[in-house]
């Protein structure tokens, strides 16, 4: 989900939206809020998460990158506001709520299947994350809207003489993109812990898989996110077996990613360069 | 007359690109705008368009004062525009090209929550005119292609569909048939032709020729000002055209 966002926003906006990995933060204490300070069901957490994430995305583009795109910015400074957005949110989420390791409230039972074990939890992410990238299949193939994002990534001055109001556009880039990376950090905080800094930690994996998939490519996305998902899984046992430190769990994800790009420069499901 | 443009002066820096342009064209008719290379003729279609706004001067469509408005504002308004370098969006099929150049004035999700059966009948109306026009330009076999898959022919073939799509009472074509061989750009001309009684026509071409074919009026540019306008046989005859592409 949240290479999913990043991909989308890359692919319209052209830029690595470091700021991302603070949405999914936000995501993921906008759910603590719902959750523990109110006391409600997580699943209202991550309803919430998705829609107040997507505020805040649409938030920091009309506050800072509308702004820098009239004013025709480099990419570059794009990606340099994006870091400073993300510095402030990160920061702004670590006063509200310290530094302090926090968990959300709810039960996960384990189920035996097929002679391993699996948690209610990891149930729920597998159904969410997989009716959610079926309904943005659907987005993108069959609605006006999911068209018209392709048609703005693809040629936006061409969009523009096709009468698409390329700004409305870019608001809904923004407001499903960041609302992904909200519900992706409810589910990774959900997994693991909340942290101001659960954002961040997955950031780099998330490029990772933009990377791996061939930037810009939504499906070539899905699929490194899931290779590189299970490849991190198997590893770890692998370096158990080896008796090295599951310390290095991050860097299989990395070693792969390299390993693919020196045998396939363009990503999984990218496009080649043309001409190459 | 459809199309007016008064006065239009557009600079960049310290150069004059437009240097008090007027033109207008009548209903119904295909104009041809030619001039020498850097002589405004592109700059004029985009400040037309909205791409570039203009520093002086006024351009009404229909009757309505459009000079301040957006590009997509002025295309929802009814004035449609190719590119010089072919423009159609690579990665999404022909069908879905045509699909997205509907004009979507309702691009937003809420429209797929609450009017849901109108949205359907609307997708079902524009694939219908989607094939229709396809198949006018003979290129409905490629409906499901790729659109980089095109060769230059058909990707312009698709352009000019694309223009037509949101059935606009005006079409501006900046070099339709550039880089075309003979054959298909008399054929792209001719459907142009076609389409004349239903709407008019703008064409910056550097084909002279093939203009002198097909125009009812045409305006010649250099360096910036319109120098001659007349009818193919009265600008075949204009000392000031020979001149400029002779050279002298």
């Amino acid at each position: 989900m949240i290479a999913i966002g990043l991909t989308m926003i890359y692919r319209v906006l052209k830029f690595a939206n470091f700021s991302h990995a603070e949405l999914v933060t936000f995501g993921a204490y906008t759910a603590y809020i719902i959750n523990v300070s109110l006391g409600l069901n997580l699943f209202y957490g991550l309803v919430a998460a998705f829609f107040l994430t997507g505020l805040l995305g649409i938030a920091s583009d009309r506050l800072v990158f509308k702004k820098l795109r009239s004013k025709g910015s480099s990419v570059i400074s794009m990606m340099i506001a994006s870091i400073g957005i993300g510095l402030v949110v990160r920061q702004s989420i670590q006063e509200a709520w310290g530094p302090q390791i926090r968990w959300f409230e709810f039960e996960s039972k384990t189920y035996e299947l097929l002679g391993g074990s699996i948690t209610e939890l990891h149930i729920y992410i597998i159904a969410i994350s997989t009716a959610l990238i079926f309904l943005l299949h659907l987005l993108f193939t069959r609605t006006r809207l999911g068209k018209a994002m392709r048609g703005v990534s693809d040629n936006p001055q061409l969009a523009m003489a096709s009468g698409i109001d390329t700004e409305k556009i870019l608001l809904w880039v923004w407001f499903i993109g960041g609302g992904l990376a909200g519900i992706g950090g409810v589910l990774r905080g959900a997994d693991t812990r909340l942290v101001p800094l659960l954002g961040w930690e997955v950031l780099l994996s998330a490029f990772a898989v933009v990377i791996l998939g061939g930037i810009g490519s939504f499906y070539g996305a899905i699929l490194a996110a899931y290779l590189l998902g299970f490849a991190e899984n198997f590893g770890v046992v692998l370096l158990s077996e080896l008796s090295i430190s599951t310390g290095y769990r991050p860097a299989i994800a990395f070693i792969i990613l390299i390993i693919v790009l020196i045998f396939r420069p363009w990503g999984i499901m990218g496009k080649r360069e043309e001409g190459s | 007359m459809i199309l007016q443009v008064q006065d239009v002066e557009k600079s960049f820096g310290g150069i004059k690109a437009l240097d008090g342009v007027s033109l207008s064209v009548g209903e119904n008719t295909i104009a041809g705008l030619i001039g020498p290379n850097g002589s405004g003729k592109t700059t004029l279609i985009n400040v037309i368009s909205g791409f570039l706004r203009q520093d002086k001067g006024r351009i009404c469509f229909e009757g309505k004062d459009i000079s301040s408005l957006l590009p997509f504002e002025i295309a929802r308004l009814g004035m449609c525009r190719t590119f010089q370098l072919t423009r159609i969006f690579r990665g999404l099929t022909v069908l879905e090209n045509m699909l997205v150049s509907s004009n979507m004035q309702n691009e937003g999700l809420c429209q797929l929550f609450f009017n849901r059966k109108k949205m359907i009948m609307q997708e079902k109306a524009d694939e219908l005119a989607a094939g229709e026009i396809l198949e006018f330009l003979e290129i409905d076999h490629l409906k499901y292609e790729y659109a980089n898959a095109l060769s230059g022919g058909q990707q312009k073939l698709l352009s000019l569909g694309m223009a037509l799509m949101a059935d606009p009472g005006m079409v501006l074509l900046d070099e339709p048939v550039a880089g075309v061989n003979p054959t298909l750009a008399n054929k792209i001309f001719e459907k142009v032709m076609l389409e004349k009684e239903k709407r008019t026509f703008l064409v910056v071409e550097h084909n002279i020729d093939i203009l002198m074919d097909f125009c009812d009026m045409i305006y010649v540019m250099n360096k910036g000002k319109i120098v001659a306008s007349g009818t193919p046989g009265e600008i075949q005859d204009n000392e000031t055209v020979i001149d400029i592409y002779l050279g002298g």
